[in-house]
């Protein structure tokens, strides 16, 4: 009776380990070789959270590096791309692993991730004795920053701005509108404490008092306490750092709860995924974001066609930053080559006019492109400003 | 004193989750003694469910919330057979392992089949706003508290006069006495897997209107759930119910007096230490543990 | 030929023919990533052996053990950024004294408990610890990680020996792993593990013959965490950072997936699991977001239908041998006889 169960269980296993046997067999290793010589084909590997809570910043990535893909790879010339991807779980362990996996078993030219901090953390530390570089383009936490470039890790690169740099201008531009008092609330991970930490900073620089910090878990769903909170604590606005999705459910209390105040934002709150999820148009009007992409596509219509076409959706940050990623690494190795070192070498010298600004990176391997100040104006999307944050 | 009013509202709302998750707990381990570690999953199903009727099946809201309720019973009925019967005369670590492992399913299945990113519903109420005494609140958390109060008188009629219920009863206080005279065990413990579930659907058909539906909505809540539980005394339905409401005002007095980030911490707080002063919770009966 | 396959069927050399494979690994190992899967394989062996004390031999479904291994790897990581980089004795003291603290500290108040609140106590214990770790971010950074912890350094005989090699790393958690191994089954053979599944089987028993229950969960316990501290000290080393993500529930599940499908209070099983459920998710990588569901699935239908999980195969290895080499002999008389 027993031996019957266990051949069930075989049975479930064997075509399960199978299919993934032959999966794994089928995907070669690329020929970009490590020397850099007249390699045709380059693969990028990304690494970002597929599966679990996170999956999405994962799937969006991924659609944005594909649309890049078919792009890079229709305009011909010498080089074509190839996209191979990774399960980084969005831990340490995970980025560890999924680092290893794309550099050691699918053998990628170059990595690109991961949007999660954690595991760009994490797999950061497999890349010098690899002597392959990686570019995250998503990941704000501000250690990894201080980690790379010069005297630290010299293969990892962030092509995307940090809440060091956008928090000095936008905390100026809070208190310019007359701000003398604000409220924070911000989701608990690493981008949200990271963020908070750096305005912290800057409204005191800035003579503007932080009535009160309320703290929100991912998904949390209610907000009417920290709302209530922050109503009470004399606020005249209200900072959210957060996304969009957490942004629509908190907005829809927000006027539940009568609150009247001035609302400002960072993260990716002013887009057309929050427009989705509030259910009802104009839920968003009169806030103001600070944002490291743009969600009006203005800068890019050309991608976002491209991208409803092939997804039918409206792309959000992480396929735009992808895909603006790997353009940054096309354009690496068309000034250093292929293969490892030459994209490595590529890197340092790529000055790239890019659709959000200019793309140059510093002694710490750190980019400073354009920052966009965004608002929902009667339901549509529209840019305020554009500040160069370069020099 | 408007603060501390608005703070008892929050509570109270947040309590009303708490409570009909904790009522389902509580009767599925008193009649079938397991511990349901997927019963937030069958509220996330439900509010999945609520989703469907109004997007696919265009139904309004009303109407898509019935559907939700009634869409529930066969769930958990299907829920019973798979995971709860196979493992109903075996020992309690797997009874225990069966329901997390059917947690891991479920979430990860709803992930892949609706995808992470959240679904939102609407309803002709959620944005009508009352405002009493200062405290404003939409007129859908009415809604709530009225369906959850009417649930549970439903059901404590149920478990009181119902030929049923009263088997139910009796099958959480003394199960070999109960299987000796011929109380179907086993159909009780379908009975009160299924009832648990509808009042799942109950949460999951008024609740995510004012937010929205993830594939994780219910990690969190199965464990407030079975604190509320514990704390009212195990297997005890009125113990979960008080305790549920009573650890929504914990958790938004937490939020309010204290620090945002650490209220959950005093909920399991709260639980621990009743259960250091009070092991057999606020409402159970003393049990000698060796 | 009957002295050998009486040889061939014992338990010895099943572990003498598992301990050649394991030290062979670095050489088999096919390039640096399998080597670096092999050695977090060995870092679930220590935690799932350590786990298995608490589950299989106590009897109680503990669901904070991700709180003692993150308490090592934190301890580690602290001192070695911020306290000098004592090294790895001083950690190890730490990790292993801390990780007892807190296995009493929590023990003590829910062995008191019936079974069910206890696995939901814990629980209770490992949101709060999860709490705090991505909270007080003065000590732990929270979110924000503990990064840049250096490689392994462990003093020896006046000289500062540093762990930094991949090849390295595998052996110095082999070791561990080793140890880990042989202590809780010489605790298993030993008086004290007669008194444990005492303890299990029969609590009201046991105490009537002077076994007291408490005390003989609380040394368990404890003795669990010491080891899951001890794999979190060198975790910490080898990833070279320590997020709050580590006090975690999935952590917990793994564990218990790892203990069930390779067959609780059985050694040999525990171990199998723990390598079968680190190297089965890199297999699964084609399928990302199935591997959860097929994770779920398989503990449910293991847990409903085979009892014993891995252990159940290891028991009838012997059996099977037997068979085989019957069968062999018979067909050697018949070519004999056949001519």
């Amino acid at each position: 009776m027993k031996d019957k169960r266990w051949r069930m269980v075989v049975a479930l296993l064997v075509p399960v380990i199978g299919l993934a046997a032959c999966q794994s067999s089928s995907a070669s290793p690329g020929n970009g070789s490590t020397t850099g010589n007249g390699s045709t084909t380059i693969r990028i590997g990304l690494s970002a959270s597929f599966s679990g809570a996170t999956a999405f910043y994962g799937q969006q990535a991924k659609a944005g590096a594909e649309v890049a893909v078919g792009e890079l790879n229709a305009k011909g010339g010498k080089y074509k791309y190839q996209l191979v991807t990774a399960d980084d779980q969005c831990t340490p362990d995970g980025g560890s692993s999924a680092f290893g996996n794309l550099l050691d078993v699918q053998r990628v030219d170059v990595i690109l991730g991961s949007p999660c901090s954690a595991a760009t953390l994490g797999g950061m530390t497999l890349l010098p004795a690899a002597k392959a570089p990686a570019l995250t383009v998503s990941s704000t936490s501000p250690a990894i920053t201080q980690q790379a470039g010069i005297g630290g890790n010299k293969y990892m690169w962030r092509m995307n701005i940090n809440d060091d740099v956008m928090a000095t201008v936008f905390s100026k531009y809070i208190a310019a509108q007359g701000i003398k008092k604000i409220a924070i609330i911000a989701v608990n991970s690493d981008f949200g404490q990271g963020a908070v930490a750096a305005y912290k900073k800057t409204f005191a620089a800035d003579a503007v008092t932080i009535t009160t910090t309320q703290f929100y878990t991912q998904g949390g769903g209610d907000f009417r306490t920290q709302l209530t909170n922050i109503g009470a604590s004399g606020a005249q606005a209200m900072l959210i750092i957060g996304a969009y999705q957490d942004a629509a459910v908190m907005m829809r209390q927000f006027k539940e709860l009568g609150l009247g105040i001035r609302v400002y934002a960072r993260g990716d709150v002013v887009s057309t995924g929050f427009q989705q999820a509030a259910g009802s148009p104009g839920l968003g009007n009169g806030i103001q974001e600070a944002d490291n992409w743009d969600p009006s596509y203005q800068a890019y219509p050309g991608f976002a066609k491209a991208y409803w076409q092939k997804f039918h959706g409206d792309p959000q940050s992480y396929a735009v930053q992808a895909w603006l990623g790997m353009q940054v690494i096309a354009q690496a190795v068309a000034a250093g080559g292929g293969g490892l070192a030459g994209i490595e070498r590529g890197l340092a010298t790529v000055s790239w006019s890019s659709p959000i600004g200019p793309v140059k990176f510093d002694a710490h391997h750190q980019a400073h492109h354009d920052m966009f100040i965004m608002t929902f104006d009667h339901g549509m999307i529209k840019m305020v400003k554009r500040i160069h944050t370069a020099g | 004193m408007g603060f501390f009013l608005d703070q008892v509202v929050n509570g109270v709302i947040l309590g009303s989750q708490y409570a009909l998750i904790a009522a389902g707990l509580a009767l599925i381990f008193g009649v079938a003694g397991i511990v349901n570690f997927a019963h937030g999953e069958l509220f996330m199903v439900a509010a999945y469910a609520l989703y469907l009727g109004e997007s696919a099946l265009g139904l309004p809201y009303a109407a898509a919330a019935v559907f939700t309720v009634i869409v529930m019973v066969p769930v958990g009925g299907l829920f019973y057979g798979v995971v709860i019967r196979p493992v109903a005369g075996a020992g309690w670590q797997k009874q225990l392992v069966a329901t997390l492992a059917a947690s891991i399913v479920m979430v990860n299945l709803a992930i892949v089949l609706a995808g992470s990113l959240p679904k939102t519903v609407s309803s002709p109420l959620a944005a009508r706003v009352a405002v009493v005494g200062g405290v404003h609140f939409s007129l859908q958390r009415v809604l709530i508290l009225g369906c959850t109060l009417l649930s549970f008188a439903a059901l404590h009629m149920f478990l009181m006069r119902a030929k049923w219920g009263k088997g139910m009863r009796a099958l959480a206080q003394n199960r070999s006495a109960c299987a000796a005279v011929g109380i179907p065990v086993h159909r009780m413990g379908l009975l009160a897997v299924v009832i648990g579930s509808a009042l799942a659907g109950v949460a999951g058909a008024l609740i995510p209107v004012l937010s929205n539906i993830t594939p994780t909505m219910g990690l969190l809540l199965t464990i407030k759930g079975f604190a509320a539980v514990i704390m009212g005394g195990f297997g005890n339905v009125t113990g979960a119910i008080v305790s549920g409401f009573a650890l929504g005002l914990v958790e938004a007095m937490a939020m309010a007096y204290v620090s945002s980030a650490y209220a959950d911490a005093f909920v399991f707080g709260a639980l621990i230490v009743t259960l250091l002063l009070r092991p057999q919770g606020l409402f159970g009966h003393a049990v000698r543990v060796s | 030929m009957a002295a050998l396959s009486r040889a061939g069927a014992t338990p010895a050399t099943g572990w003498l023919l598992a301990g050649a494979a394991a030290v062979a690994v670095p050489w088999v190992a096919g390039n640096p990533f399998y080597l670096q899967t092999a050695t977090v394989a060995m870092i679930y062996v220590v935690l799932a052996v350590a786990y298995d004390l608490v589950v299989g031999r106590i009897g109680a479904l503990s669901l904070c053990q991700p709180v003692f291994f993150a308490w090592g790897s934190y301890a580690a990581a602290l001192l070695a950024t911020r306290g000098g980089n004592p090294g790895f004795w001083l950690e190890a003291v730490v990790a292993v004294a801390g990780a007892v603290a807190l296995a009493i500290a929590i023990g003590v108040p829910s062995f008191r408990l019936s079974l069910h609140s206890f696995a939901i106590g814990t629980l209770g214990f490992l949101l709060i610890a999860q709490l705090v770790a991505v909270n007080w971010i003065s000590v732990t950074g929270g979110p924000l990680c503990v990064v840049g912890v250096p490689a392994l350094a462990v003093p020896l005989g006046g000289q500062r020996l540093t762990v930094l090699s991949d090849t390295q790393n595998y052996y110095t958690i082999l070791a561990i792993a080793v140890l880990t191994v042989a202590a809780i089954g010489l605790l298993i053979r030993s008086r004290t593990g007669a008194a444990l599944t005492a303890t299990r089987d029969d609590p009201v028993l046991a105490a009537a013959r002077g076994i007291w229950p408490l005390r003989m969960r609380l040394t368990a316990f404890s003795v669990s965490a010491a080891f899951s501290g001890l794999a979190g000290v060198f975790a910490a080393h080898f990833q070279h950072v320590v997020c709050a993500s580590q006090v975690d529930i999935p952590i917990n599940t793994l564990l218990l997936v790892m203990v069930f499908i390779g067959g609780r209070a059985s050694l040999r099983g525990v171990i199998t699991g723990a390598v079968l459920f680190t190297v089965l998710p890199q297999v699964l990588r084609v399928a990302d977001a199935w591997r959860l569901v097929i994770f779920g699935v398989l503990l449910l239908v293991m847990v409903t239908t085979v009892p014993d999980g891995i252990e159940h195969v290891y028991a009838g290895v012997p059996g099977l041998v037997r068979r085989l080499l019957t069968r062999m002999r018979r067909s050697v008389h018949h070519g004999a006889k056949d001519g």
